[in-house]
């Protein structure tokens, strides 16, 4: 039950970040190096 | 059975692409500034 509940929180806990690095690291190669103000 | 394991690392990984896409067009995360 709570091992479940803990593992899939971990599991996402994983991959926001990487999704968020992933989507910098395409921002990197095209060129962006930070938002537009 | 082993579909279902291939199911759910597309579903996870579907997900996390979604974000990086969703941060690339958006041109970053917006967690520096307003």
């Amino acid at each position: 039950m709570a091992g479940e509940i803990f593992g899939t929180a971990f599991l996402f806990i994983v991959l926001v970040p990487v999704g968020l690095a992933l989507g910098a690291f395409l921002l990197k190669v095209q060129g962006v190096q930070k938002a537009e103000k | 059975m082993e579909l279902l394991t291939f199911g759910w690392a597309a579903l996870l990984a579907v997900f996390t692409f979604s974000l990086a896409m969703v941060v690339w067009g958006r041109n970053g995360d917006g967690s520096i500034g307003f």
